[in-house]
């Protein structure tokens, strides 16, 4: 998986490209914890070039909202297709996360 | 649902309460012409006026009581639409055999007998959905446009069998019919708004007075005038009786009435939605059980059986106002009417021609409707076959009743009318071209390999080679891809995975087989911080996913080797 970040204002940009699978969780989750851990509390995760999530990448989202949560940031999604959506629903995270149909609302909610 | 641009107010929309009284005004004044079925059968029984006159009541206050179930969005009860319930020409032909042979109380515990076969039939349609496709549902709305339309000439022209296959009516007779009809043809295609919404009704209308200003009366009417203006509807007293060799007629009349539901409840659905699909059989089934139970109502009540109104479909969709809302309005009013004989005498005073008129008008629609049911499928060479050979069977039944009639007498159930002929037919061939059906495919997945990729690829380039829907086959590559990366990555698996894939226009099955250790399917979400925390958190969530992504799963073990099965409905 390919990670493209974009620095806007007090948010971090983060586009995740390709599978969010087991084996492209860990640097997503890796590269969260050391974006917080340098002080960015405002994330906001573009999932437009996700081709696919399995539950190791919904792991990998639910302890980035958990770190930025527990530094009271905020964490906001953006991007998410229908079929996303679809397994955002039946994983019952639709709840948990903010979820905004553009980039720029995302940003606005994100900052 | 999407609401389509050419409605006015849709399913779910409330229109103001003048909008659903004269829409629901409408909506009776459509049923007026079949309203004759009762009639005709107290006739066979010899019955005097004021009996048939307490038979129009009553079947007024089953029809409402129908309307009203019909347009229910209960659980079990109510296909939710605008379907007005109406006797059933289905049911006249055994109707009027039990008449003779027992009198109207044999009609009505036959009726009971029809109507809960059809209830009783409901549950059972899920199960029998491959027996029932969209284009025999498409069969059965065209063919009851080709029903409702040569009734119309009937009753324009005047052809009566009975009588001989020469018009009886006159000049002026005709030019009220097709007057009237030019009048809702015009105002349907030229006019906006009220006018547009309520041309049936204003064609009714025009055409009682002009037939009035012509002097062209109906007989029935000028013979019931007589009646009082208000009265309770009197309730037949008597038992129900039953006989072992009617049976069987009544059965095959209900079956009728089940599939003519099927088909209007699948028309309803799809002039309200502009996504349709595919029919939404949940909705059916209660659609079918309301109907099952509307005719049991009628018979208790002492009505004849009924069935839903393909005409009030064909109404709602010229007018706009599909509201289920109007079919609260119509069976209240139907109801109230029945306390007014008056009413009755004037519904059925409404002219011939007239009658005919607005059956054309409304049999244009259903055609139409059922031409775009059965197109909206790929016409396969099976499909083409079961709709060519319907079609031309039921219609050279009307075109060859002489050789039809000289059929076995087993046989006459099936060929009594064109309507069961057709259907009767499309059923038995779409069984018999089950066979061979399913499509099958599968691939081994090695280890080591990239089984995402080799995954999609695979099922999408069967999806497309089977014809399936997209929505669906996303559904099966994201169960089996997590499915295969949840082997690898915590069930041990020794050795290449086995994808089997097998499709039939109703199902997608797709089959996971590996050596290795059993798969575990979770009924119960992990929570969040077992999601994070717990060692095999990634796993569960993996479980209770393709738990929820799939119709159905299925896991067996059996010496090391493990199958999961996945099933999606299509």
């Amino acid at each position: 998986m390919e990670l493209v970040e974009i620095q806007k204002g007090d948010v971090v940009i983060m586009e995740p490209r390709g599978r969010m699978d087991t084996a492209g969780a860990k640097p997503f989750g890796d590269r969260v914890a050391e974006l917080i851990g340098a002080g960015s509390h405002h994330l906001l995760i573009d999932m437009t070039d996700i081709v696919y999530i399995s539950s190791a990448g919904f792991r990998a989202l639910l302890v980035a909202h958990k770190l930025i949560d527990d530094c009271r940031g905020k964490l906001v999604l953006c991007g998410v297709s229908p079929e996303l959506r679809r397994l955002f629903k039946i994983g019952r995270f639709l709840n948990l996360f903010t979820v905004c149909a553009t980039r720029d609302e995302g940003i606005a909610q994100a900052s | 649902m999407t609401r389509p641009s050419n409605l006015i107010y849709g399913v779910a929309d409330k229109p103001p309460k003048l909008v659903c009284l004269i829409s629901g005004v409408q909506h009776v004044a459509i049923l007026a012409p079949i309203l004759i079925v009762p009639i005709l059968v107290m006739r066979a029984a010899g019955g005097s006026m004021e009996a048939t006159t307490q038979l129009v009541s009553v079947s007024m206050i089953a029809l409402g009581i129908g309307t009203m179930l019909q347009s229910l969005t209960c659980r079990w009860l109510g296909s939710g639409y605008l379907i007005s319930f109406c006797p059933s020409n289905a049911y006249f032909p055994a109707s009027v055999a039990a008449v003779k042979l027992g009198g109207m109380p044999l009609v009505f515990g036959m009726t009971l007998i029809a109507g809960a076969i059809e209830a009783l039939a409901a549950p059972l349609l899920r199960k029998m959905r491959p027996f029932f496709p969209a284009e025999i549902s498409g069969i059965c709305v065209l063919l009851i446009g080709l029903l409702v339309g040569m009734l119309g000439i009937r009753q324009v022209f005047g052809i009566d069998e009975s009588v001989g296959p020469s018009g009886t009516s006159t000049v002026p007779e005709i030019a009220l019919g097709f007057g009237t009809l030019g009048l809702m043809m015009g105002l349907n295609v030229w006019s906006r708004g009220s006018l547009r919404m309520y041309c049936a009704i204003i064609g009714i209308l025009a055409g009682v007075a002009g037939g009035f200003g012509m002097g062209i009366v109906n007989a029935d009417a000028v013979a019931a005038s007589h009646v009082s203006i208000v009265a309770f509807p009197k309730w037949s007293p008597s038992l129900p009786q039953f006989r072992l060799d009617l049976v069987i007629p009544f059965a095959i009349t209900a079956l009728a009435g089940c599939i003519r539901a099927m088909g209007d409840i699948t028309n309803a659905q799809r002039i309200n939605d502009r996504d349709w699909v595919r029919p939404d059989l949940t909705s059916i089934r209660n659609g079918v059980l309301a109907d099952g139970l509307s005719t049991m109502c009628s018979a208790l009540l002492g009505g004849i059986g009924g069935n839903t109104y393909s005409s009030s479909i064909g109404l709602a969709n010229a007018t706009g106002v599909t509201s289920r809302r109007i079919a609260l309005w119509t069976g209240t009013i139907l109801i109230v009417l029945a306390f007014f004989p008056i009413a009755a005498s004037a519904i059925v005073s409404v002219p011939r021609p007239v009658i005919g008129a607005a059956l054309l008008f409304n049999a244009c629609f259903i055609l139409i409707s059922g031409i775009q049911i059965v197109t909206s499928r790929l016409l396969d060479s099976r499909k083409t076959f079961i709709v060519g050979l319907a079609l031309v069977l039921s219609i050279s039944r009307d075109v060859f009743p002489g050789f039809y009639s000289g059929l076995p007498d087993v046989l006459q159930s099936f060929v009594g009318s064109g309507f069961v002929l057709g259907v009767s037919a499309a059923l038995l061939l779409n069984a018999i071209f089950r066979i061979g059906v399913r499509s099958k495919a599968a691939m081994t997945l090695a280890s080591g390999a990239d089984a995402h990729a080799a995954v999609r690829g695979f099922l999408e380039q069967q999806g497309a080679r089977w014809g399936a829907r997209r929505d669906v086959m996303e559904r099966a590559i994201f169960g089996t891809a997590q499915a295969v990366e949840s082997i690898a990555e915590h069930c041990n698996a020794r050795g290449p995975i086995g994808i089997a894939a097998s499709f039939d226009e109703y199902n997608l099955d797709v089959r996971i087989s590996y050596e290795g250790d059993a798969f575990m399917i979770d009924d119960r979400r992990p929570t969040d911080g077992e999601i994070r925390d717990a060692e095999d958190g990634i796993r569960r969530l993996a479980g209770f996913m393709l738990r929820q992504n799939a119709d159905r799963v299925r896991t067996t073990s059996k010496d090391g080797r493990t199958t999961l099965e996945f099933h999606y409905e299509h």
